[in-house]
């Protein structure tokens, strides 16, 4: 009888008031001791005083006209001005890439349905088609432009219907590969165009160029009909074009250029292989839908020769938020799987392997950024033929990829070593070959393990890209700088335009580092 | 391919060590193993610590390499040929101290991973056999929890399961019962009772002795790198030859 009224008196009892409610959470956080709520005091009133101060000149003393006059400059820099476009009538590209971007957040919201991916591809396009409303006059901002700014609401949903229930379907699988081998021959023949020498170029280039698209085609007729004839023909055609590329005439009558593309039918052939009935997660058809979708987005950025309305703009005349957003995503995309390579590589049993891993990353680290980007306008032309088809904007991009990825290995390899040896083991007693227990037990857990660090090296990544400045290319930045320094009247906004610069790259950042949190809680990282 | 040696070997031995020596660096740690293992087996070894009693069973299935000697498992000559190995390694099940469950993976992911990438059967069919094994092992409703999520025992139990869905002919117990508390040891023990009377080939590392001299057909005592007595449970555990011996058990029995 006693024990069932001590058990009730232990369920009934209250905990003490002071631990309850928020009275109890500011008695435990704020002031738990005489220190502790100095220290709250204090704070607190450093707190409100900058709140005070702050708001009073965000909305009382600054003056943000100089936002309102750059406005979507700061997006595309110079993109759209007379020099490098000569009607001005290139806005909608960048617009129509920016359409490209929501409809791929959309279908990585569709693919995933995980709410953070929700929260932010609805947000992304709610905030672009806000900006269809802005109050400048339509004369400033036309009403084409303002189309193009709404509609990323419906690219945003229509990626998401694809993403979520027609995921690989045949007919968008065929649609889209078109487009992108359509948009690749367009971007290949468009680099050709600008090599010099191009009015010297054969009629035996313009063929090798075109087998390119033809037997990736091939490829995909026959991998999707599963017909016999077409793989015999898909096969048969590249391996004899690739072969060709052998024939022993001499360089004149051949030149490099005709036997790499001859090589690359290889390519096509195996691309058009892996895309139809890939042996593919969702995710990875997702990475392949983005980087078609990025082709694509650069494809129409830089424009075709000779195509009405798709004049070519050169790239130094790309700038603003694009060029740094261009910049930071195929850095991201392609420094991860480097990194990787280098860190599994730096592991290596081959000393060989090794040694040149280990060169790569110790140079790539302790070489400062700036000093890289300089080098690659400077001295990269040096080691390549003149008529080598590599833009300052690939250079730097390569320069800033490689630059990130040699810290990536270095992430990625502690995540290597921190693994219990005991897990290798248990791969390998199970008949794991080496790959498959890299693959499958290795790098998912070291690579969970250093997600705050890999997501840290893109956010420095990212906030990296404006010192293209010292090659001379307007980002964001340089180009709201030097807008300033070049009219005067507005040298004292200047405070206004950097702290509007250092919001839009928080903003960036901070979405950056929320998405890693989720994944890292839906990945049950520390717990699991 | 070579098959047995049959001067040596019996017909149904399926484990063959001949003179097998390793060294780790300067330290000799197996100094000559000799001994094999009938198909269907039960073997417990026992030994002090140090005495490579751990490394001896790691040999047989190339989780450590011998350095001269042989060792032949199931027709096989252990080499430094690749595909003798995984073909070894295929049919050698293993159960560790420490469990090595994988961590980002639920426990179906666990024990289908082996059957699905080795030994390339369809999910469906991995799936069925994951079932199964859950079942025999009395954890049919966790299979899709995370290992950090069950007891020791439980991760113990799934260790075994996953070993046991690559269906090898052999089972090598690594001190499976060390790291588990004494009422999980049990659950364990009973699981690997119920695997010896299945027929199953067992090699198995332990300080259990009640489990041995229930279950096993011949004791292994290791010291120094040696095979240093081997009896059946009754006459060894009864008149143990060696001093050595006789010292060791007075001691795991006290």
């Amino acid at each position: 009888m006693s024990t069932n009224v001590n058990a009730e008196q232990r369920i009934a009892l209250p905990p003490p008031r002071l631990e309850r409610g928020m009275l109890g959470w500011a008695h435990a956080n704020l002031f738990s001791s005489k220190f502790n709520s100095g220290l709250t005091i204090i704070g607190g009133t450093l707190v409100i005083l900058a709140l005070w101060f702050g708001l009073k000149w965000i909305f009382v003393d600054a003056d943000w006209t100089v936002i309102q006059v750059l406005g979507g400059k700061l997006a595309i820099g110079p993109y759209n001005t007379v020099a490098a476009c000569a009607d001005q009538n290139c806005f909608w590209r960048p617009q129509t890439a920016l359409l490209l971007a929501t409809f791929m957040v959309g279908m990585g919201w569709g693919v995933t349905g995980g709410r953070a991916t929700k929260r932010i591809a609805i947000g992304v396009a709610v905030v672009l088609a806000l900006f269809a409303f802005l109050p400048y006059s339509l004369d400033t901002m036309g009403l084409d432009v303002r189309l193009l700014l709404a509609a990323n609401l419906p690219s945003l949903f229509l990626g998401w219907a694809i993403g979520r229930y027609a995921p690989w379907g045949t007919p968008t699988r065929l649609v889209l590969l078109c487009t992108g081998a359509f948009f690749m021959a367009l971007a290949l023949m468009r680099g050709l165009h600008e090599s010099p020498g191009y009015e010297a170029v054969s009629a035996v280039y313009w063929m090798a160029l075109a087998c390119l698209p033809a037997t990736f085609l091939l490829t995909l007729g026959w991998r999707i009909t599963g017909n016999n004839l077409a793989k015999l023909a898909a096969i048969g055609a590249s391996i004899i074009l690739a072969l060709l590329a052998f024939l022993p005439v001499g360089l004149d009558a051949m030149g490099l250029g005709v036997r790499l593309l001859l090589v690359a039918n290889l390519l096509s052939l195996g691309l058009g292989w892996i895309i139809v009935r890939p042996p593919l997660t969702a995710a990875a058809r997702l990475v392949l839908w983005c980087i078609a979708m990025f082709l694509i987005a650069l494809a129409l950025l830089r424009g075709v020769a000779g195509v009405p309305g798709l004049e070519p703009v050169s790239v130094i005349y790309w700038g603003g938020l694009m060029l740094n957003i261009l910049l930071a995503v195929f850095g991201i995309v392609v420094s991860l799987p480097v990194g990787i390579a280098l860190a599994l590589g730096r592991r290596s049993n081959l000393p060989v392997v090794k040694l040149l891993c280990i060169v790569f990353i110790e140079v790539f680290r302790g070489v400062p950024l700036i000093t890289l980007l300089f080098m690659s306008q400077v001295l990269v032309p040096l080691a390549f033929p003149e008529d080598f088809p590599l833009n300052s904007l690939m250079r730097a991009a390569i320069v800033i990829t490689l630059f990130s990825s040699a810290y990536m290995a270095e992430n990625v390899r502690g995540g290597l070593q921190a693994l219990h040896p005991g897990q290798a083991e248990g791969a390998r007693a199970l008949g794991l070959a080496s790959w498959q227990t890299t693959l499958f037990i290795s790098l998912p857990q070291a690579i969970r393990n250093v997600i705050p660090a890999i997501v840290g090296q893109f956010i420095a990544l990212f906030k990296d890209t404006s010192l293209v400045y010292i090659i001379g290319m307007l980002d964001i930045v340089e180009f709201g700088r030097a807008f300033i320094q070049g009219n005067t009247e507005y040298l004292p906004s200047a405070k206004e335009l950097f702290i509007f610069l250092a919001l839009v790259f928080w903003i960036f950042t901070y979405t950056m580092s929320y998405v890693s949190r989720r994944i890292e809680h839906d990945l049950g990282v520390g717990r699991r | 391919m070579v098959t047995t040696n049959d001067d040596v070997a019996a017909p149904d031995d399926i484990i063959i060590c001949r003179d097998v020596n390793k060294w780790f660096g300067e330290f000799h740690v197996l100094t000559g193993v000799t001994t094999s293992v009938k198909r269907g087996e039960k073997v417990v070894v026992l030994g002090p610590s140090g005495s490579g009693k751990s490394t001896f069973i790691r040999t047989i299935n190339r989780l450590e390499e011998h350095q001269s000697g042989d060792i032949i498992v199931d027709g096989v000559p252990m080499t430094n040929d690749v595909r003798n190995i995984d073909a070894i390694r295929r049919e050698v099940g293993m159960v560790f101290q420490q469990f090595n469950l994988f961590p980002h993976l639920s426990v179906r992911q666990n024990i289908t991973l082996g059957p699905m990438k080795v030994r390339k059967w369809p999910r469906k069919q991995a799936d069925d056999v994951a079932d199964e094994l859950l079942e025999r092992v009395g954890i049919p409703e966790q299979s899709e929890k995370y290992p950090a999520e069950l007891s020791g025992g439980q991760q113990q139990r799934v260790a075994i399961a996953r070993a046991l869905a690559m269906q090898p002919k052999i089972m090598l117990f690594d001190e499976p019962t060390s790291a588990l508390d004494p009422e999980m040891i049990k659950e364990v023990l009973d699981v690997m009772r119920e695997l010896a009377t299945s027929g199953m080939t067992m090699i198995v590392v332990t300080h259990e002795v009640g489990f041995a001299r229930e279950v096993a057909d011949r004791m292994i005592m290791f010291d120094g790198g040696r095979i240093i007595e081997e009896a059946p449970p009754t006459d060894f555990f009864a008149t143990p030859q060696q001093e050595r011996t006789k010292l060791f058990l007075s001691q795991i029995l006290a």
